[in-house]
């Protein structure tokens, strides 16, 4: 079942009213992200997803990158217009961890945690990872969205220590899960979830994303990267999006910043 | 606030035990730093920024090059355009560890162009200019926290 994407197949699976209406499936690009940033200033940017089999520069946060396995995994990026009015645009990360939660939830009959701010894990090991990027073309705002999930891959694809902090779908069911309909249910998931944050609907995203959260919350967290290291225990996520750590001498913070190390109890 | 008044606060401020001290009043505002700031400031990243009232008006004496006192803050007056930070987050002066910075002190920017990242939540906000211009201070040291609000860069206008 490997190959291309089947651009119809996707098409029928797609229940949305614009979002990724209009996709490029290519075989290889530097950086999907890179792709779409390119094309903001195109009519209908919200209807573009691209989606390539390999990225030679993809990346995730501060210069990693997404594991390309051509034919198995998805890695793509969309754009999406920022309403005015959202106070923090961090939040829109948040959603989208929402809607990927929760399509892999319903159609793959997995449990999947969100890691904070935004990786999914499925058995405490990485399945996705979502790196959003705020743009500017003329006077507009867009978040270009990139998203990788492990779909396919077999235990073989994570070489050396991966195989210990990654998995995919695959891994996890036993089963082969079509790209096409992963990459539709999501979008399907994700076109209201975006829609529900610009009609000043955070607190119900909010409330989503606790539930999802939740397993990590009561851990011992180390937060590095955002100026001095802070050490202590999670106790939730804020209204804003921001991670409630319980310091040493017993006050809480709010850290919206850093990689997060949840450590295992 | 006068001159009288914000030596006055340095002096409470530099006797207390706090590492950061902002006041905002009648438009008016004020950063106080020290302590720990200050070893890790680099030639980008003054150890203290006491800006007071609207950009360009007589205010605080200029920065000396005095060798930093037990704690040195330093005062500096924002007289050119200033970015401020849009969100909380922690701000990158390039788009990964290695790559070359953005901007430095002396570019010319044009306004649309990315100065710098502000990330928060793995959201990667790029900030532009939206003057055209030469950077004249870079108020922020890379990899650090910067809260709302606060100046980024310094541009004198072209």
């Amino acid at each position: 079942m490997t190959g291309r994407i089947d651009t119809s197949a996707f098409l029928e699976a797609l229940d949305t009213k614009y979002l990724g209406r209009d996709p490029y499936f290519l075989d290889e690009t530097g950086s999907t992200n890179d792709w779409m940033s390119f094309r903001l200033t195109q009519p209908k940017v919200e209807r573009l997803l691209v989606m390539a089999e390999n990225q030679t520069m993809g990346r995730g946060r501060m210069g990693r990158s997404w594991l390309s396995r051509p034919g198995e995994n998805l890695t793509f990026s969309l754009a999406w217009a920022m309403p005015e009015g959202l106070a923090n645009p961090a939040v829109v990360t948040l959603a989208v961890a929402v809607a990927l939660a929760e399509a892999l939830e319903a159609g793959y009959a997995v449990a999947p945690v969100i890691k904070y701010p935004n990786d999914l894990l499925l058995n405490e090991k990485k399945v996705a990872g979502i790196l959003t990027e705020l743009k500017s073309a003329g006077e507009e705002k867009f978040a270009v969205i990139g998203v990788g999930l492990n779909v396919n891959c077999a235990q073989e694809a994570f070489a050396g220590d991966l195989g210990s902090v990654a998995t995919s779908l695959l891994i996890e069911t036993g089963k082969r899960a079509t790209r096409e309909f992963v990459l539709a249910f999501f979008l399907n998931c994700l076109e209201p979830a975006l829609e529900l944050l610009a009609s000043d609907g955070l607190k119900d995203i909010m409330v989503r994303y606790r539930r999802l959260a939740l397993p990590l919350m009561g851990r011992e967290v180390t937060i590095q990267g955002a100026g001095d290291v802070i050490k202590g225990k999670a106790e939730g996520v804020d209204g804003h999006g921001a991670l409630l750590v319980r310091i040493d001498d017993g006050s809480i913070i709010s850290v919206s910043s850093g990689e997060a190390t949840f450590h295992r109890p | 606030m006068d001159i009288g008044e914000i030596k006055k606060l340095i002096k409470l401020f530099e006797s207390s035990a706090l590492s950061e001290l902002e006041l905002e009043q009648e438009g008016h505002r004020i950063l106080l730093r020290q302590g720990a700031v200050i070893h890790s400031a680099g030639a980008y990243a003054p150890p203290a920024v006491v800006s007071d009232g609207p950009i360009g008006q007589e205010s605080a004496p200029a920065p000396t090059a005095n060798p930093a006192p037990k704690t040195a803050v330093e005062e500096i007056k924002l007289t050119g355009h200033v970015i401020p930070s849009p969100m909380v987050g922690t701000f990158f002066r390039a788009p990964s560890p290695t790559s070359p910075p953005y901007v430095d002190v002396g570019d010319h920017v044009r306004k649309g162009q990315v100065l710098c990242l502000v990330e928060a939540m793995k959201l990667m906000n790029e900030i532009e200019s939206d003057i055209d211009g030469k950077i004249t201070r870079i108020l922020q040291e890379n990899g650090k926290p910067v809260e709302y609000g606060q100046p980024l860069f310094e541009i004198s206008p072209a």
